[in-house]
Parts: structure tokens; C-alpha cells; sequence
């Protein structure tokens, strides 16, 4: 049986699991509700991240595109 | 499609369409990206545009190995610790994982539980919540968390751009993630006090 311990290292290091230790962690989730709120907390710091930078990035993006297009286009012919 | 063959043969003769939709295709996202690693708006136009320079300093080398996509993210992981004059190291001991240990018992179970997720919400939503925890995780830290929860990238493609293997990943992810985690029930447990 996982402990409380080795739980919260496989939730928060992203290890790929077997199918027996995901069914594991599964029905350990579903009894420890310290383990729950652990998992949750994961979620939320990732949801968290997402949305900070969702926001349309600054219409300053285009100029940038455009100058790294020119600089590595002219680069080329050694201007 | 920009890691077949002809297109990267396109893109190392410099041909000028194939410039075009490289930079289309991934300014955007390195510019996220460099914002996510704390980076303000005009240090990440200048560090996007190293990184692109690079690219096209070592695109003739460029053996194709990995996706343009993981090659230019490493690059602005090697760019970023060099502006700020980092060294990552794995073997170096981290303090979240003292802080980690102290939470648990000896039979492994939980002796600090976690707080409730909701309370953890509100200190991330509250005003530069997640942000400012974000700024106490080195760079490595940093740039795998970015990697793996916002861009979604595959763990494989994370230890090519970063040069690490996927024991180290699962380190600096777990250290990442409970660094924030620290942080953010730091800050709930402070509100909390406030309140009282």
C-alpha cells in the first residue's frame, strides 16, 4: 500500500505510473481526504498558471516578428 | 511540418517564406514564455530576439534530432539563466524538500495536512498571487514547470530542452510544484490572520 508520503511525490513529480499504481492512487484519493486536498492544490496552482498568461500577448509582438524576420533575412546577404 | 526535412532545408538556406512561418510560428509562444519565466516586456523582446538570432547562428549544425519547437525553448532556458547568472544543479539540496519531509510522519502519513484547495485558489487568484510565488522558483524550476503546465509539453521534449533526464525532470517538477504550493499556503494562512 502507498503512503500518504510516497502519494503526494508521485502526484507532484508527474511520474508515468503503471496501470496497478494508478488504479492504487486512485482509490487512495478517493479514502485520504489529506491526499485529496493535496491533489487539489495541484490543480489549482496549474489552472492558476494558465490563466495568468492567457491574456492576449502585447501588440508589441508584431513589430518583434517583423524585426527578427528582417534581421535574420538580411543576415543572410551579409548586410 | 517544420521538423521535415525539406522545410528545415528551406529554413537553412535562409530562404525567406520559411523564416516567415518559423518566427509565426513560435515568437508568440517564446515571448510567453519568457514572461512566465518573470521576465517584464521589454526584457522579453530583447531575450526573444537572442534567442532567434542563436537559432539562426545554429541552424546550420542543427541535426534535426529534436522538434524546432524543444531546440528554441532550450535555448531561451540557456538565455534566461545566463541573464540572470544561473548554474542549475539537481544534487544541490533544495529546501522544499526538508519542508516536504516535515509534513510527514514516520509511517508516511500526513502530521501537517495541506489546507483546503479553495483557500489555496483565493491567495493564487488574490492580486499577484501566483505571479509573485512564481519569482521564488529558480529558473530550471521555473522554465520545467512553465514547460510542462502551460505549454503542455511531453516530459521527453522538457529534459531536451533543458539537457536533463527524467529523473532529474521528476525532481525539479516536484520541487517546482510544492515551492508554489509553500508559497501559496503561506500566503493563505497570512490573509487568514489578517482576518482575525
Amino acid at each position: 500500500m502507498l503512503k500518504c508520503k510516497e502519494i503526494a511525490r508521485l502526484l507532484s513529480s508527474g511520474e508515468d505510473l503503471s496501470w496497478m499504481k494508478k488504479a492504487e492512487l486512485s482509490m487512495h484519493l478517493a479514502m485520504c481526504k489529506h491526499c485529496a486536498k493535496y491533489a487539489g492544490q495541484l490543480k489549482v496552482i496549474t489552472r492558476s498558471a494558465r490563466q495568468l498568461f492567457k491574456a492576449t500577448p502585447p501588440s508589441q509582438l508584431n513589430e518583434l516578428e517583423k524585426k527578427i524576420i528582417r534581421d535574420n533575412s538580411s543576415r543572410k546577404n551579409g548586410n | 511540418m517544420f521538423s521535415s526535412p525539406a522545410f528545415l532545408k528551406k529554413l537553412q538556406s535562409r530562404n525567406s517564406e520559411a523564416i516567415t512561418e518559423v518566427v509565426q510560428a513560435y515568437t508568440k509562444q517564446l515571448f510567453r514564455a519568457s514572461l512566465g519565466l518573470g521576465f517584464d516586456a521589454n526584457t522579453s523582446d530583447e531575450l526573444v530576439q537572442r534567442v532567434w538570432a542563436t537559432f539562426f547562428d545554429v541552424l546550420p549544425n542543427f541535426q534535426a534530432k529534436s522538434h524546432v519547437r524543444t531546440f528554441l525553448f532550450g535555448i531561451l532556458y540557456n538565455k534566461a539563466s545566463e541573464m540572470r547568472r544561473e548554474n542549475f544543479r539537481t544534487d544541490v539540496a533544495d529546501p522544499v524538500e526538508e519542508i516536504m519531509d516535515r509534513r510527514f510522519g514516520e509511517d508516511g502519513s500526513w502530521l501537517i495536512p495541506p489546507l483546503d484547495p479553495e483557500r489555496v485558489a483565493m491567495a493564487a487568484e488574490s492580486i499577484h498571487g501566483i505571479e509573485d510565488c512564481l519569482k521564488g522558483l529558480s529558473t530550471a524550476h521555473r522554465t520545467a514547470f512553465w514547460l510542462k503546465e502551460v505549454e503542455e509539453l511531453e516530459s521527453a521534449e522538457i529534459c531536451n530542452a533543458l539537457h536533463i533526464n527524467a529523473t532529474n525532470l521528476r525532481v525539479v517538477l516536484f520541487r517546482a510544484r510544492n515551492g508554489l504550493r509553500e508559497c501559496l499556503e503561506a500566503k493563505a494562512l497570512l490573509e487568514s490572520r489578517k482576518e482575525k
